[in-house]
């Protein structure tokens, strides 16, 4: 399963992968989870199973779907974000990857 | 506001920053400036260590090569920048992008002689054109000519060439027709310019756009007014500084790289509004924040979100605190959140014109930790300003956060009492 984030520099998204990693492996799930960017969105999204977006780039959300329309693109919540909700976010990462 | 009327105003803004911040040029922009960072923060960071009283001459020299080299090529560096930006926007050949843009620039630019006391007089670009005085010129032919090279690629403006040639062969073929029309049009208004009393491009460009863009970037007013602007995006969830970044990077950049040219050739910077001075003053806020979650509110969830924040804050990263407490659509934090940016860079401002603080010409990597970066930018007296302005920020905040903390804790205490 491999998941890519992305916001403004990869900064903050890069907090909540550690999150979302810590959460995957006390499950025992593999899972490639990463970064990045939204200018660099482009290398680094292949392959992936879903695009997760921090809120404060969501207003880009339809074109990120639009450029890449084979991938579900998914906003997080203002709230799981601000509290760093590894667990909750890869949760619901699972969930939309499932219904795939 | 009602919950529909708020809500509508919310998608229409998203829809109108999203427009904007995707526009292909604006993007460009953005992307292309923030590739030349790494030669600009090593050229600031020889001219940080020129400044080091007491050294051998040789070593001041050398310094003032490394600052030179940075600064005034700076429009080269840009174009490579913006035109391999724009050309990966449209999907073009990046380096043909390239060599097209710097090759309808150097056709745009004045060729002078000088009189070296030989036989021949000597040819040469002036550096003035190269460096912040072309980033006009620059920034417009690497989006122009990019974009038009692009399209004709695009629409087959083209040699076509039979199947069985090789791709690689066939693309480089593709090419010649595009780049002879640009370039014989570049040609032909640089040979028109010539005979305005402008003399070229360069000077007419310089006069009538650069100039009044300029005295816009350098007021103060603007200066507060974008700050101003970019938190207020955030305050309605949306990345602000990501927006305002293209806008910076035209109304800003261009004093930022004459101050850095200045001190190259051994003068006093004079812009004191300029790119560069925004980045590093912009004000420790993400700290005093994080400061106040941790050791001065009571709700346990204002203590957990400071200690999420904490550390990041230190190197300027918010969304944490933004989006905890939440800061988006909420009220009562408007005043200091959309405030403190503008007050921050306000009092840099008044620090500078009373003499304290010495006018900035050294780009620090963004996200350094905070105190530092003001070390880094103007010495001890950048980090008595950026220590200033944490109180102060830590001031603005406060009542207001205290305000929600008690609201926390009566929350927390109720949940307490229904369970």
């Amino acid at each position: 399963m491999k998941i890519t984030l992305a916001c403004a520099g990869g900064m903050s998204t890069g907090m909540l992968v550690k999150k979302m990693e810590e959460y995957a492996s006390s499950q025992g799930i593999e899972a490639d989870i990463s970064a990045c960017g939204l200018s660099e969105l482009e290398e680094r999204v292949t392959g992936s199973d879903i695009i997760l977006l921090g809120p404060q780039v969501g207003y880009q959300q339809d074109d990120v779907k639009k450029e890449y329309p084979d991938i579900p693109v998914l906003v997080i919540e203002m709230m799981d974000y601000g509290m760093m909700n590894g667990e909750k976010v890869f949760k619901k990462a699972q969930e939309v990857i499932a219904a795939k | 506001m009602s919950e529909t009327k708020k809500s509508s105003f919310t998608n229409g803004l998203n829809v109108f920053v999203n427009k904007f911040s995707n526009n292909t040029f604006v993007k460009s922009i953005a992307n292309g400036m923030m590739m030349t960072l790494p030669i600009t923060i090593v050229g600031s960071l020889t001219t940080i260590i020129g400044m080091i009283p007491g050294l051998p001459e040789i070593v001041v020299k050398a310094c003032s090569l490394g600052t030179s080299i940075s600064s005034n090529l700076i429009t080269i560096y840009v174009i490579i920048g913006i035109s391999s930006a724009m050309a990966r926007e449209k999907k073009g050949d990046i380096i043909s992008s390239i060599i097209l843009s710097l090759a309808s620039f150097f056709v745009l630019t004045p060729i002078t002689a000088f009189d070296i006391g030989k036989e021949k007089p000597a040819m040469a670009f002036e550096l003035t054109y190269l460096g912040s005085k072309g980033i006009f010129v620059g920034m417009i032919v690497a989006l122009v000519v990019t974009w038009v090279f692009a399209k004709m690629v695009e629409k087959r403006i083209t040699f076509r060439m039979p199947e069985s040639v090789p791709t690689a062969i066939a693309k480089t073929f593709e090419a010649i027709v595009p780049a002879a029309i640009i370039f014989i049009i570049m040609i032909m208004i640089s040979t028109g310019f010539a005979e305005t009393k402008f003399g070229n491009v360069h000077d007419f460009i310089y006069t009538n756009l650069q100039t009044p863009l300029e005295s816009l970037g350098g007021s103060i007013w603007s200066a507060l007014f974008i700050m101003f602007l970019s938190e207020l995006l955030w305050f309605f969830g949306i990345h602000g500084s990501m927006v305002v970044g293209s806008v910076i990077a035209v109304l800003f950049t261009t004093q930022a790289y004459a101050n850095m040219e200045a001190v190259a050739a051994g003068e006093v910077a004079t812009n004191i509004i300029n790119s560069f001075f925004l980045d590093a003053f912009k004000g420790p806020r993400a700290l005093a924040l994080a400061v106040i979650l941790v050791w001065m509110s009571r709700s346990e969830k204002f203590k957990s979100i400071g200690k999420i924040s904490l550390v990041p804050s230190i190197f300027g990263i918010t969304e944490p605190m933004k989006f905890g407490i939440p800061m988006i659509m909420n009220a009562v934090i408007f005043i200091p959140l959309t405030l403190s940016a503008a007050i921050c860079v306000g009092i840099a401002y008044i620090a500078t014109i009373i003499g304290f603080l010495p006018v900035i010409s050294v780009n620090v990597p963004k996200n350094l930790p905070t105190f530092l970066s003001g070390f880094m930018a103007a010495g001890w007296q950048g980090l008595v300003v950026q220590l200033i302005q944490f109180v102060v920020v830590l001031l603005l905040y406060l009542p207001f956060m205290k305000k929600l903390d008690s609201q926390g804790v009566a929350e927390e205490k109720a949940n307490l009492e229904n369970q």
